[in-house]
């Protein structure tokens, strides 16, 4: 526990850390507020820079995006009725209508006040749970693991706004990415086609730079004719004693939300911050408010969202499965600089697993200073042409996927998934659980080879491990619990 | 690769509606020089060679 807290306040006391934190917490705020960048883009174009760092700095930079990001997104949501990241669409339902009341500056503060609420929330209960879930995984074998990965696969069909089988069918085109390159027992190539680059199978980094910046880069060629209306804002306001009455029920209900919500594999930011506001609408005594500028609205979608960013680390760190696509690419991080997630993380890697959730509290509290002083500044931000921004976003995509291995073929490579993201988010797939499955491919494998030699090729004995079965068991309700609801009332009536 | 990078840029930045052509040619050399020089200076990423680059290498 001491040894917890003082690698904590080592970071806050380390120069180089903080103002890594401090500029990466400037960089993130910028990437929320421009409409179409958000923490996913941000991260995935920021991945290549963090390479040659110290694995707690890398992680740190990428963790400061994730949350600093998540809060900047409410920026414009409330300015310009746009949201920066989507976790932030909620927030346009009343953040905006109070903008145009003339309390831009009141709503702003009551973001600021909830999302840094949220995400201190989160980021305790990051270091109380991860620790007690990991002494729980600590005892997973390979079956366990097997089962847990495929119950992460099967939540992949509410990972974001596309449809349940349209996620699963990205999440299950995922598991084929993962399957390329040569297998790695029998050395047998896979859907090579005689090409040796991809002897090791699809590096993640262009992979994830192609699926997230460049496919976004060719989605906003939609908007280049987009009119942006600003509303005003002289300066951000701390919310006053009788609003901190009216929300701070609703506060606390939405930091418990976001973070279970953050805390289930495959789920992130965008579902909790509805749940968050619908819960608040549903609990509120002035529900007609709703949609028409209500603080309670805003405080309930802003601070569940915050909260998902703390709760989704916990199964990326400890479980190696991904809430979202940012943590996706923080676990790509970490796998990069040679911190495997899971249950050992925590027993062998204390210090650096402690320094990262210090960096994360302490970015939470940055983006609230930045929020109460620079939003005015921040939100001009917004305004730069998009002929400027995302030629910018070409550059550091192809420069930064050649980056990883030096090789002209990574960059084909982020180049093509650019084009299968487009045309997957054209047709209505989400790309997210694309970059999941490709992850979680790599693991269900491994642990079902590892399983079945465990076993001596007797697959059925994985179901007799409680655990595991009831992993598989999740699993099947999951997928299958909707449509057999269906049916049993369909049959009733 | 650092010929293709800004005659992409350019292009793209006119056809999304850039009018001014210098903003445009601008953005198109001054963001991947500055992109390859932060990688090359201070993450030591070594390109590969190429028209511009060879002039850089030597």
């Amino acid at each position: 526990m001491i040894e917890a807290i003082s690698a904590m306040a080592s970071v806050f006391t380390d120069p180089y850390l903080l103002t890594l934190i401090f500029a990466t917490t400037i960089l993130g705020v910028i990437i929320g507020v421009l409409p179409g960048l958000g923490a996913t883009t941000g991260a995935a174009l920021l991945l290549p820079f963090t390479l040659t760092m110290e694995p707690v700095q890398a992680i740190a930079v990428l963790s400061t995006i994730y949350v600093s990001a998540t809060f900047a997104g409410s920026i414009t949501a409330i300015l310009i009725n746009t949201p920066g990241t989507s976790a932030a669409a909620a927030t346009t339902f009343d953040g905006y209508p109070l903008a145009q009341k003339g309390e831009a500056g009141r709503a702003l503060g009551i973001a600021v006040v909830s999302s840094t609420v949220g995400g201190v929330f989160s980021v305790i209960v990051l270091c109380i749970a991860a620790p007690l879930l990991a002494r729980v995984a600590y005892e997973f074998r390979p079956p366990e693991y097997f089962a847990l990965t495929i119950f992460g696969l099967s939540m992949l069909a509410s990972i974001s706004a596309g449809g349940a089988v349209k996620n699963l069918i990205g999440g299950i085109f995922g598991v084929w990415l993962s399957t390329i390159g040569s297998e790695r027992v029998t050395a047998i190539e896979r859907f090579m086609f005689g090409n040796y680059d991809l002897y090791e199978g699809l590096s993640f980094v262009p992979v994830f730079i192609g699926l997230f910046a460049i496919s976004e880069l060719l989605v906003q060629s939609k908007t280049v004719n987009k009119i942006i209306e600003t509303v005003a804002l002289k300066a951000v306001k701390l919310p006053t004693k009788e609003d901190y009455k009216r929300i701070w029920k609703t506060i606390l209900r939405s930091c418990g939300i976001g973070t279970f919500i953050g805390v289930l594999p495959a789920e992130g930011a965008t579902v909790a911050s509805m749940i968050g506001y619908s819960e608040a609408k549903r609990w509120s005594k002035n529900k007609e408010e709703f949609g028409k500028g209500s603080i309670e609205g805003i405080a309930g979608a802003e601070a569940a969202n915050n909260a998902a960013t703390g709760g989704a680390m916990v199964p990326t760190m400890v479980l190696g499965i991904p809430g979202s696509g940012t943590t996706a690419i923080i676990l790509v991080g970490l796998m990069v600089h040679g911190l495997r997630p899971g249950a050992y993380l925590f027993t062998e890697q204390v210090e650096k697993v402690y320094q990262i959730f210090g960096s994360m509290l302490l970015a939470n509290l940055m983006f609230m200073a930045m929020g109460l002083y620079a939003a005015r500044l921040f939100a001009r931000v917004s305004l730069i042409p998009i002929s400027i921004l995302w030629p910018i976003v070409f550059a550091l995509s192809v420069i930064g996927a050649y980056a990883l291995s030096q090789s002209l073929v990574d960059v084909w490579i982020a180049l093509i998934f650019g084009v299968i993201g487009f045309f997957a988010r054209r047709h209505g797939f989400a790309v997210a659980p694309i970059a999941v499955g490709l992850i979680l491919g790599e693991m269900v494998e491994t642990n079902l080879q590892h399983s079945l030699k465990m076993y001596d090729g007797q697959w059925w004995m994985i179901l007799a491990q409680p655990l595991a079965a009831f992993f598989l068991v999740l699993a099947f309700l999951g997928l299958c619990g909707p449509y057999l609801y269906n049916l049993i009332t369909k049959h009733k009536n | 690769m650092f010929v293709a990078i800004p005659i992409v840029m350019f292009l793209m930045g006119l056809t999304w509606g850039q009018k001014k052509v210098w903003v445009s040619l601008t953005n198109a050399i001054v963001t991947p020089l500055s992109i390859f020089l932060l990688f090359d200076y201070v993450l030591q990423v070594r390109f590969p060679r190429g028209w511009l680059t060879n002039i850089y290498y030597g």
